[in-house]
């Protein structure tokens, strides 16, 4: 079976090198038989590439520990849903994953009925095959073959298992939406290249893929929020985001993109920043491929790094370099072709405000860029190696995107083309007053009067404020207009301009993981404490019981816990069970974090080690204010991402303002 | 008179005692400067942990050696120094300011984006063909309404 998963794999590589030549010739000869041969390529190998797949995941599944990929991730005892998501715990099975989707991402590219006159589809197909190529040359050709047999060809009776922390239900979509994030980027950047190859630079390519960015942008959101959540309740440290060079990269293309979705508005209404969106385009696809190299190059050291070669690491920094030089070289090349259309009316106007919003997005990734390989070049012009962690990117990045944050406040109270500061002063009026009160008021009321605490706090509400005045406002024009109830008003509003509401909405979502990153950045409260039977840890209004240490069997694995009884304000409120996991395939214990969550706060409980025999156990106990607030704002940026990107009548562009 | 001497004698020897290191556990840490230290520092066995989030052996043996220094009186840059000159300048989970190369870490992102607010200004002085907005302006409330009552007018040519 595993032959054939390698069989399909070597296959798939020749036929996407065909492919490439096919789309190549037919595409200088006019050839529209070759050229359906080609497209038949992408086919062959997204089937060749979801066969693999499907056989690692068998193999995965019944336990083929004569698989050497099968023995490092999993064990017997695995739980199923974990089996599956060892898919790609490891770097040759996270390389078949991206190669698979990318396959899958490129034939519904190339058959796509949209796309079926588009001159630029055997550019796009070219391209998107080119990039199939790397991958799949490193898994037939580069030491990562996830189908290579145990040396030897004896069988081991059991696998190495599973990484405690990687068993959690944030390992099996964590991943996997961070890829379709990164891979759908590549779309974009196709047609933008096809689009620079072809010297057909209008806005088109960004009208045929603002889909595709918009969706990719929502599962690199959703990836990056699944990693958060998954930090948050595996790592057992009470925050979700730790500035790892890992994360990080994750972070850099998902700030670009942003920039890139709203400065792509400015070309479709004005026909402007035609380079600018073409290179923020290009950026984001290099911090796609730059995360991957550092997970597998080894250059950083990064709690999520795979154990790779310095081979792997030499591998994407070429093929990194080659898409750098290429895009940019073609970029220059077409410079003449891409002049700007419109001019600005106003300095004061939306569009300048989508440059000031483009200026701190691209501030912020271009600091989390610098912060990350700082190390490297501390190393190479000094050398001595410093680190660059939490205390750099919270100073540096802190108010980078809270500037951010207030810019997204401002922004619908500008009117496109040219507003006015009389008028911009009557709309800032009251969000501005409101938000200051709340921002002075949450200053004496909150504990450890922080100054930076209360301002966040108060652009959060200046934020909120404005976009509930853009529901309102609207609402009211169409119930003035049309005698609809207000509700019905609000409702008919939103679906017949999906694009504006939905957007938003992702606003109203990103301001309340804003608000959850001040109260759990700002105002949390740690404790670890040692306490014996009987004795109580106080935390806050919450009181914790130490009733001793039990201990339970879980399938082959042993479990230690203790179950406390939790009173907050006097009144009982259940009891919170943390624990510690002895597994029988793992040498570390894992971790399981007890979480008492509500909208105001989580009770955070850890179960750090005992002596005695139990007798006597220390607890790390946090309480985190807002942290609700994150994951809910989370669902809201897609809900809303979701209702923006919607098919059908409301879903298009407002009206195009020429000169 | 003796009595008093005596008072004194024993309250300048628990004093000495009490300052020597051996005693420092029995001194009240502030836990808030204790805590503000940790979230300076990295761990170092390797596991490219930030110390207030790791919980090996070796961030517990970091923690006990804060504790110390801060019990003999260190102040914190003392224990960034002393941990500087134990594990090296990457034991601090930034790059510490008082080397001067390192000020190229800090300043560079923001140097960028005055690069870059520079370019959108000069671009805008550029591109703006409407240098006075006063007078001959568009009401921004006008501006917006007109987009939404585009829309209910489309609705209201298609419905009613």
């Amino acid at each position: 079976m595993a032959d054939i998963g390698y069989l399909s794999l070597i296959l798939a590589f020749a036929i996407s090198i065909y492919s490439v030549v096919a789309f190549i010739v037919a595409a200088k000869t006019d050839n529209e038989r070759l050229k359906a041969s080609a497209k038949g390529g992408v086919a062959a190998v997204c089937l060749a590439t979801t066969v693999a797949s499907s056989i690692l995941i068998y193999l995965l599944m019944t336990s083929d520990f004569s698989i050497e990929y099968v023995y490092s991730y999993t064990s017997k005892n695995l739980p199923v849903f974990y089996k599956l998501s060892a898919f790609w715990a490891g770097n040759a099975g996270s390389l078949l994953l991206w190669s698979w989707v990318l396959a899958i991402y490129t034939a519904i590219v190339t058959f796509s009925k949209k796309h079926e006159h588009d001159e630029k589809l055997p550019y796009v197909s070219t391209i998107l095959t080119f990039m199939n190529i790397f991958f799949l040359l490193l898994m037939v050709f580069l030491d990562a073959n996830p189908f290579e047999k145990i040396p030897g060809g004896v069988m081991p009776a059991e696998g190495a298992g599973l990484n405690p922390m990687l068993q959690n239900p944030g390992m099996v979509f964590h991943p996997v939406t961070l890829y379709l994030g990164y891979v759908g980027f590549a779309v974009p950047y196709a047609f933008a290249m096809s689009a620079l190859l072809l010297k057909k630079v209008d806005d088109s390519w960004i009208k045929v893929t603002r889909r595709w960015t918009v969706v990719a942008w929502m599962f690199l959101t959703l990836g990056n929020l699944y990693g958060a959540q998954w930090a948050y309740v595996e790592l057992g440290w009470g925050g979700f985001w730790a500035w790892d060079p890992v994360e990080n990269a994750s972070f850099i293309p998902w700030l670009t993109g942003t920039a890139f979705l709203h400065s792509v508005m400015i070309q479709e209404r004005k026909d402007m920043l035609k380079i600018w969106n073409m290179t923020l385009i290009i950026i984001t696809f290099l911090t796609t491929i730059f995360g991957t190299f550092l997970v597998r190059s080894g250059v950083l050291q990064s709690v999520h790094s795979f154990a790779t070669n310095q081979a792997f690491g030499a591998a994407f920094l070429i093929f990194m370099s080659i898409a750098a030089l290429v895009s940019f070289y073609l970029l220059i090349d077409r410079i003449n072709l891409l002049k700007q259309g419109n001019q600005f009316e106003s300095y004061l106007s939306k569009e300048s405000s989508f440059l000031i919003n483009n200026l701190l997005l691209l501030g912020a990734a271009f600091a989390t860029f610098w912060g990350t390989i700082f190390p490297l070049v501390s190393e190479a012009i000094r050398g001595v190696k410093v680190t660059v962690s939490v205390p750099f990117f919270n100073q540096v990045n802190g108010p980078i995107l809270l500037a951010t944050i207030f810019v997204m406040g401002v922004c619908p109270l500008i009117a496109w083309q040219r507003s006015t500061l009389k008028n911009l002063r009557n709309n800032f009026l009251w969000p501005f007053s409101i938000a200051t009160v709340t921002g002075i008021g949450l200053y004496f009321y909150l504990p450890g009067k922080s100054l930076y605490g209360a301002v966040a706090f108060g652009v959060a509400a200046f934020v909120i404020l404005t976009i509930l005045q853009e529901f309102y406002r609207g609402t009211a024009v169409r119930h003035r207009m049309t005698g609809e109830g207000y509700i019905t008003a609000l409702g008919k509003l939103m679906i017949r301009s999906r694009r504006r509401y939905g957007g938003y909405t992702v606003h109203l979502g990103i301001v309340l993981i804003v608000i959850a990153v001040i109260g759990s950045y700002g105002y949390k409260t740690e404790v670890t404490k040692q306490v014996g039977v009987g004795e109580n840890i106080n935390v806050g209004n919450y009181t914790l019981t130490f009733n001793g240490l039990q201990e339970k069997p879980e399938g082959e694995n042993t479990i230690v816990f203790a179950e406390m009884p939790v009173t907050k304000n006097g009144k009982s409120i259940g009891t919170i069970i943390p624990e510690k996991v002895f597994y029988a395939t793992w040498e570390q214990p894992g971790t399981e974090v007890a979480i008492k969550g509500s909208l105001t706060e989580d009770l955070y409980v850890l179960l750090a080690s005992w002596e005695q025999n139990g007798k006597v156990a220390t607890f790390k106990v946090n309480v985190n204010p807002l942290m609700s607030w994150m994951w809910i704002g989370g669902y809201i940026m897609v809900l809303g991402t979701i209702f923006a990107v919607w098919p059908g009548k409301g879903s298009q562009l407002g009206p195009k303002y020429t000169q | 008179m003796k009595f008093k001497t005596l008072i004194i004698l024993i309250m300048l020897l628990l004093a000495v005692i009490g300052a020597h290191p051996a005693f420092a556990d029995n001194y009240v840490i502030d836990e808030k400067l204790f805590k503000e230290i940790e979230s300076n520092l990295m761990c170092t066995d390797g596991c490219g942990m930030y110390l207030k989030t790791c919980d090996n052996q070796t961030a517990q043996q970091m923690r006990v050696e804060i504790r110390e220094k801060m019990g003999e009186g260190m102040n914190p840059e003392q224990i960034y120094g002393f941990m500087m000159s134990i594990y090296g300048e990457e034991v601090m989970a930034a790059p510490p300011a008082s080397i001067p190369f390192n000020i190229v870490a800090w300043v560079t992102p923001f140097l960028a984006m005055l690069g870059g607010g520079l370019v959108i200004y000069v671009a805008l002085d550029k591109w703006v063909f409407i240098k006075k907005t006063e007078g001959n302006e568009l009401d921004v409330d006008q501006a917006d309404m007109a987009e939404y009552e585009e829309i209910v007018d489309e609705e209201i040519k298609k419905y009613f």
